[in-house]
């Protein structure tokens, strides 16, 4: 049982880390958090219309949902009246207020309210089980998870220039004739899609962490777009596993500890990673300084014939003082 | 000798352990109007930052006159032109200084504002939202806030950037009068064309400083190809059409 | 006879509505409370950072967790101040990452939002482990439970946002100023970085505020929407604010009101509803910047 959870938590990870670098590099992270919010609309409108919380129908309700939210969200800043993060702001609540308000005046009675929409639990997943003829063939989730894999995958693949193109450059995509909208669009349908389907695995809120932590940290590390996709998904992999061993050693929630790993992961990558990270950032910036401080400092005394004057004129007095510990500066002219 | 204004000794600049700015030797007599003039990316603007101390200097060091009080009008990329301030608003944040933290502008800010407005030719502007006027208005404001600072030399950086010719010529007759009450003004500025007849100082920068002094003598001099790697072409702000202005 | 029949029924739903003390409290709270956002709102609104309220309030989960934890008390304040320290650390934690790396400011607050509320997340399964641990007190603050505040509730509020307004009215001209133009400010010699943490610490307070009555999910919408609304009636800062106060006071209030009359309803929701209102009202009708009234006008224009 415990391995049917991480096999369906790293497959769903791997299928959200795709459509997340999309959004990473779109700046569009929080658009992310939005959709998350707003398809539990749709979801509730698509009960409505088919009483049925299984209906399939429900799907696609809920990720048409999440487009209406970015095109409403683009349309309100479109009227350049405010700005791009009000927008998100502004829509997102209300959409998801009147979701809330329709589960709780005419839907109360059926398994529909908000704490597990929101909230998630991976722990849950085996006891929903795909059963054909009287036959096991595992939890349903997990084939959610290897449909939702197979779309996203299928999606890029095809697309893969016009995507890379349209959130290299906008204009150029246009210029070239690929419908940079339709592009956007498609992107926003797998953001959308993905959420749909995650969130009853992972919660709409952990949803955004599957979704962007992969995503930003392999943009720390990875210059070029193929490997950043490949190396997100093999993060979001990782961090699902770590996660979930975790998860059953403390017997806490899966998908927040997957979360709290993945912030450690990123930690990691931001602060000791050998290309990009903090560490070694500063200890190559200080060594560099140092080196250009010397240069100056050596370029006064040339120039003012006098170490004492060129001290006076140099301000940094912390490496002045280490340099001269070191024997650099006198020894010279 | 005159009095010197500014003096600036020595003065290195980096960025990411790169020197911008390197060994700047300087100084801006005080009474005139001087322009900093370089090709771009030769750290015009760096220039005009370090010497407010803006921006931290790695060696050297910058003496402005203890006596004089010094007003900024920076290049407005950094101003947020949504916010909901009136041209009024604007101007009177030029008193923020002599205020200080906390203490707000009284009837006396308020009445040298409409003042400095109406020094601009802004007064019947003074309800506009700041976004609503003309690049030109726009920097006669700014230029309003900075004479509400009452201040004795003035840093301005590309004040004729994105400006109509009549506020550019308007602006020079304002800074021209300053320069007869005895103050100062120290400007980024670009067009070679119109230096001479706007400015008598310059120093010609890019990354060092390649010459200083009256700009009909810097002008005519070698160092302007120099400065501009020979970049200077016979179209446009020629070499040629500079040195005959000169004359 | 019919309008007097009308007249009695809204005299009966006044009287019941006055004579309800909880509901009473509960005005008073999301009043109060709608003021302090909006008033905050309209400097966040301007700062180009108002997302920044959603990271905050999702991230500040596991401090109300933590603080339970370690103190194992469940008094409003304790845990109230559990959830101000990790919306600031959040808060530094998105700064951090913006200011030393190429990440831009979205991707560091998904990251500090999903992150923080994971571990909130696991510390709260943790915590319902725990003997004699009732979970209910905590998990209303991701959905936020108006109908259980009380009057002293009512208090800490009043005090909270006479402080966050004192504070805004004394620092009023240095806020303007360091909004307006950073560059300016710093050459005048305002420190803009002590204006950002003073302004940081009073967002977080008013959102952490927030919490108890509408939730940290829907919390982001008191700091935008009435700041987003309020801009577009006025060219003035001081009449901004004063609007966007105004924009949350009232939807506390009717939104308060609604939820009392219709039975069942949360009031959260109601509230952002009412809010969302006054925003749409804002962005198509304000008579200088209103969507509809520049259509018309560019007809117009057109047709001449």
């Amino acid at each position: 049982m415990e391995f049917e959870i991480v096999l369906v938590s790293c497959i769903t990870a791997a299928a959200l880390a795709i459509p997340g670098v999309f959004l990473a590099l779109k700046n569009m992270c929080m658009v992310s958090d939005s959709i998350t919010h707003t398809v539990i609309l749709g979801i509730v409108l698509g009960f409505f219309v088919t009483k049925d919380l299984s209906s399939p129908l429900l799907i696609i309700g809920a990720t048409l949902t999440g487009l209406l939210t970015v095109y409403l969200t683009e349309s309100l800043y479109k009227t350049k009246l405010v700005s791009e993060e009000s927008a998100i702001g502004v829509v997102f609540p209300l959409l998801f207020s009147i979701a809330v308000l329709l589960i709780t005046l005419f839907a109360s009675n059926v398994h529909l309210d908000t704490d597990s929409v929101l909230l998630g639990e991976l722990a849950f997943i085996p006891f929903d089980r795909l059963v054909i003829l009287g036959v096991d063939l595992g939890p349903k989730a997990l084939y959610f998870g290897l449909g939702l894999l197979l779309i996203n995958l299928a999606v890029t693949l095809i697309f893969y220039k016009e995507i890379k193109l349209s959130i290299f450059d906008y204009t150029q995509c246009a210029l070239y004739g690929f419908r940079p909208w339709a592009i956007h669009y498609l992107i926003m349908s797998m953001v959308s899609l993905s959420a749909v389907i995650s969130f009853n695995v992972a919660g709409s809120i952990l949803v955004v962490a599957f979704l962007s932590i992969p995503a930003i940290t392999s943009y720390l590390i990875c210059k070029d777009f193929k490997q950043m996709i490949i190396t997100s998904v093999l993060v979001a992999v990782l961090n699902s596993s770590l996660g979930c061993v975790f998860a059953f050693a403390l017997d806490v929630s899966i998908a927040g500890s997957i979360a709290v790993v993945s912030l450690l992961m990123f930690l990691r990558v931001f602060l000791f990673s050998k290309k990009a990270g903090l560490l070694m950032k500063f200890l190559d910036k200080r060594k560099r300084r140092e080196e250009y401080l010397k240069s100056l400092v050596l370029y006064y005394i040339n120039k003012e014939g006098n170490f004492q004057k060129a001290c006076g004129i140099v301000r940094d007095k912390r490496v002045m003082k280490k340099l001269v510990k070191e024997g650099i500066i006198k020894n010279s002219p | 000798m005159e009095k010197i204004a500014v003096e600036v000794k020595n003065l290195v600049v980096s960025y990411k352990e790169i020197p911008v700015l390197w060994d700047i030797n300087l100084k801006i007599p005080k009474g005139c109007l001087f322009a900093i003039v370089g090709p771009n990316g030769a750290g015009k603007t760096t220039l005009l930052k370090a010497m407010l101390d803006l921006i931290k200097a790695d060696a050297g060091f910058v003496n402005i006159d203890k006596t004089l009080k010094v007003s900024y009008v920076p290049q407005n990329s950094s101003v947020s032109w949504d916010f909901p301030a009136t041209c009024f608003d604007v101007v009177l944040m030029g008193s923020y200084r002599s205020l200080g933290w906390i203490k707000r502008p009284g009837r006396k800010e308020k009445n040298n504002a409409a003042a400095c407005l109406e020094k601009m030719g802004m007064l019947e502007f003074k309800d506009r939202q700041i976004n609503e006027l003309s690049g030109g208005q726009k920097q006669r404001v700014f230029l309003a806030r900075a004479l509400m600072e009452e201040g004795d030399i003035f840093f301005l950086d590309e004040p004729f950037r994105g400006v109509d010719v009549v506020t550019e010529k308007e602006i020079i007759r304002l800074l021209k009068s300053f320069k007869e009450e005895g103050k100062t003004a120290v400007l980024v500025h670009h067009d070679l064309s119109t230096l001479c007849e706007y400015f008598d100082y310059m120093a010609l920068i890019n990354k060092s400083l390649i010459a200083q002094g009256p700009c009909s003598e810097v002008l005519l001099s070698e160092k302007l190809t120099q400065a501009y790697n020979g970049k200077i072409s016979p179209f446009g702000v020629g070499y040629a059409n500079i040195a005959s202005n000169v004359r | 006879m019919a309008k007097f029949h009308h007249l009695g029924w809204v005299m009966q739903i006044l009287r019941q509505m006055l004579g309800d003390y909880t509901f009473l409290v509960v005005t008073l709270c999301l009043g109060i409370l709608g003021a302090t956002c909006g008033m905050v709102s309209s400097f966040s609104v301007l700062k180009k950072e108002s997302l920044l309220a959603d990271s905050i309030g999702h991230a500040s989960l596991p401090g109300v967790v933590l603080a339970y934890i370690l103190t194992n008390s469940k008094k409003m304040e304790v845990l109230l101040f559990g959830a101000f320290l990790f919306g600031i650390i959040s808060t530094l934690l998105i700064l951090w990452i913006v200011n030393n790396s190429k990440i831009k400011h979205d991707g560091a607050m998904a990251l500090a939002l999903s992150s923080f509320f994971g571990l909130g997340m696991v510390l709260l399964t943790y915590v319902q482990k725990t003997p004699n641990a009732n979970q209910a007190g905590l998990n209303r603050f991701i959905f936020g439970q108006a109908s259980t505040l009380i009057l002293d509730d009512a208090k800490n509020l009043m005090i909270i946002s006479i402080t966050i307004f004192f504070i805004i009215l004394l620092f009023w001209k240095e806020l303007k100023l360091v909004i307006f133009d950073r560059d300016f400010a710093m050459s005048l010699g305002f420190r803009p970085a002590v204006i950002d943490i003073l302004f940081s610490a009073l967002q977080v307070l008013a959102i952490v505020t927030g919490l108890e009555a509408v939730g940290a999910v829907l919390i982001a919408s008191l700091i935008i929407t009435p700041g987003a609304a309020a801009r577009q009636w006025t060219d003035k800062l001081s009449v901004m604010v004063m609007l966007s106060c105004a924009f949350g006071a009232l939807s506390g209030i009717i939104g308060t009101v609604i939820s009392f009359l219709v039975p069942k309803i949360p009031t959260g929701p109601v509230v952002v509803i009412v809010l969302s209102i006054f925003a749409l009202i804002s962005v198509l009708f304000s008579p200088k910047r209103g969507v509809v009234l520049s259509k018309l006008k560019r007809g117009k224009a057109g047709g001449v």
